[in-house]
């Protein structure tokens, strides 16, 4: 298992990440593509080509909803979380938490055993 | 204004972006001033880093890709808003069109009932038959498809657990005794199959209603033509958008002298409709405040003037209604209760 496989892994969750990088505080598309790569300690780059459109999706769910405003001096369409969407981020979140939790309790006996082929503690 | 900081290229894809993107023109400028600021700002942090102008102009543009593959992108969102509106076409016109004949009836002076007094007579108001509908400018078309929605009012109970989709709809259309036919290309399209098992539990509802819920679960939908219930996408449907006339007089005409007067002048002139009379003020008393009404309360986010495909036009002493058939059930119906209203205060 290389990198790549680990990268492909959480670009299978973009969803939940963006929603994520909207939970304490309203963000633009440029913010939310840094502060994801800042999180992930640079594993996790969305590209401005996937991550826009996949915004415009999450409004049209009514997930997130925008606003525009020039307060930074320029004008920025600003992204935050709908109830909705909080609702859906502190769901999967949890869901991810315990799926997080229980593979890697049934990996590590697997990964203590991984020249055997077995490969089991049964 | 930022246009003028940016470098030509990004000015070249976004504008390349903007003829690709299927969207309407305010849509269209509101993606371009988006992705113009994150080009900005990624080409500021790439200079800053000492990368070249060149350099930074073209790894910033490589990471929106493509532009045609990115407007394809954004056109395909635009289709799940449209989607997601005719999804909730039933739940909010539906409640819309009961609320709003509450709201009249018991503003009408003479009218003795509070709110529920309203609620009672728009319910009765669902039951008339298709003859007995003044509204809209009948036609043989819109005839079969009241009596079938008159029908579907028939109550049923729905007991099925894993029921096939296709059994199911032939047993509910049974019940309620009007034909169906199912869609099988569309369906195919959005890949559902006919023999979907389908699980319901409700007892003596009407079966517009079962019909309704259980197409939802599969985000389908159905529509009327020429009495027969075709269960399609909601794609299909919002593609059938239909014309209809409804007649209006008696809504809108005002009271008192003047308008006698104005319809006095009106009948010496044959040629023109009251709209295009000169000097007129253009419409029939109490129009655009009918049609703000209908637009605000029927599927209000279907209407052109807030993105939606659906429009109202006046024509003398008719509205020309270009809705899905939804709404133009929902249309008719608010016109009926309306005139129930009036004429209760007469």
């Amino acid at each position: 298992m290389g990198e790549k496989s680990s990268t492909d892994m959480i670009h299978g969750n973009l969803d939940l990440l963006v929603l994520s990088a909207l939970a304490d505080e309203r963000k633009y598309g440029y913010l939310i593509q840094q502060s994801l790569a800042a999180a992930s300690a640079g594993m996790v780059h969305v590209q401005a080509g996937t991550l826009y459109p996949l915004l415009h999706r999450l409004e049209a769910e009514k997930l997130v909803r925008s606003s525009w405003d020039h307060s930074t001096g320029r004008k920025r369409k600003w992204y935050e979380l709908t109830p909705a969407g909080r609702k859906r981020l502190t769901h999967q979140a949890d869901q991810w938490q315990q799926y997080a939790e229980c593979m890697s309790r049934m990996l590590r006996g697997a990964l203590g055993s991984a020249l055997s082929p077995a490969g089991g503690t049964l | 204004m930022s246009r003028g900081m940016s470098p030509h290229e990004f000015q070249n894809y976004l504008g390349l972006l903007s003829r690709l993107l299927r969207l309407r023109s305010a849509q269209r400028e509101a993606v371009e001033d988006e992705l113009r600021a994150h080009l900005e700002d990624r080409f500021a942090a790439l200079t800053s880093r000492g990368i070249e102008p060149d350099r930074a102009i073209s790894l910033a543009l490589a990471e929106f890709g493509d532009a045609a593959a990115l407007a394809a992108e954004f056109s395909a969102v635009s289709r799940i808003r449209r989607r997601r509106w005719m999804m909730r076409l039933s739940i909010v016109s539906m409640a819309a069109s009961v609320l709003v004949a509450a709201v009249v009836a018991s503003l009408w002076p003479d009218s003795s009932g509070p709110l529920a007094d309203g609620v009672a007579r728009a319910q009765q108001a669902e039951q008339p038959a298709a003859a007995e509908m003044p509204e809209m400018v009948r036609t043989a078309k819109t005839d079969a498809n009241a009596e079938t929605r008159q029908k579907l009012e028939k109550l049923a109970t729905a007991d099925f657990i894993e029921y096939p989709l296709v059994d199911v709809l032939a047993h509910l259309t049974e019940v309620a005794g009007v034909q169906v036919y199912v869609d099988h290309r569309s369906l195919d399209e959005v890949g559902i199959q006919p023999d979907v098992p389908i699980t319901m539990d409700l007892k003596d509802v009407p079966v517009e209603m079962l019909l309704r819920l259980i197409l939802r679960q599969l985000d389908l939908t159905y529509m009327l033509d020429h009495g027969v219930v075709v269960v399609t996408t909601p794609e299909e449907v919002e593609q059938s958008l239909e014309i209809r006339v409804y007649r209006v007089d008696g809504l809108v005409e005002a009271s008192g002298p003047q308008a006698a007067l104005e319809a006095a002048t009106e009948s010496a002139d044959p040629y023109f409709g009251r709209d295009m009379r000169p000097g007129h003020g253009g419409r029939p008393h109490g129009l655009d405040e009918l049609i703000s009404l209908i637009t605000s309360t029927v599927v209000p986010e279907s209407w052109e003037d807030v993105g939606g495909p659906a429009t109202i036009k006046p024509f003398r002493d008719t509205l020309v209604v270009l809705q899905t058939q939804f709404g133009q059930h929902k249309v008719e119906k608010l016109l009926q209760h309306l005139r129930e209203a009036v004429a209760k205060e007469k």
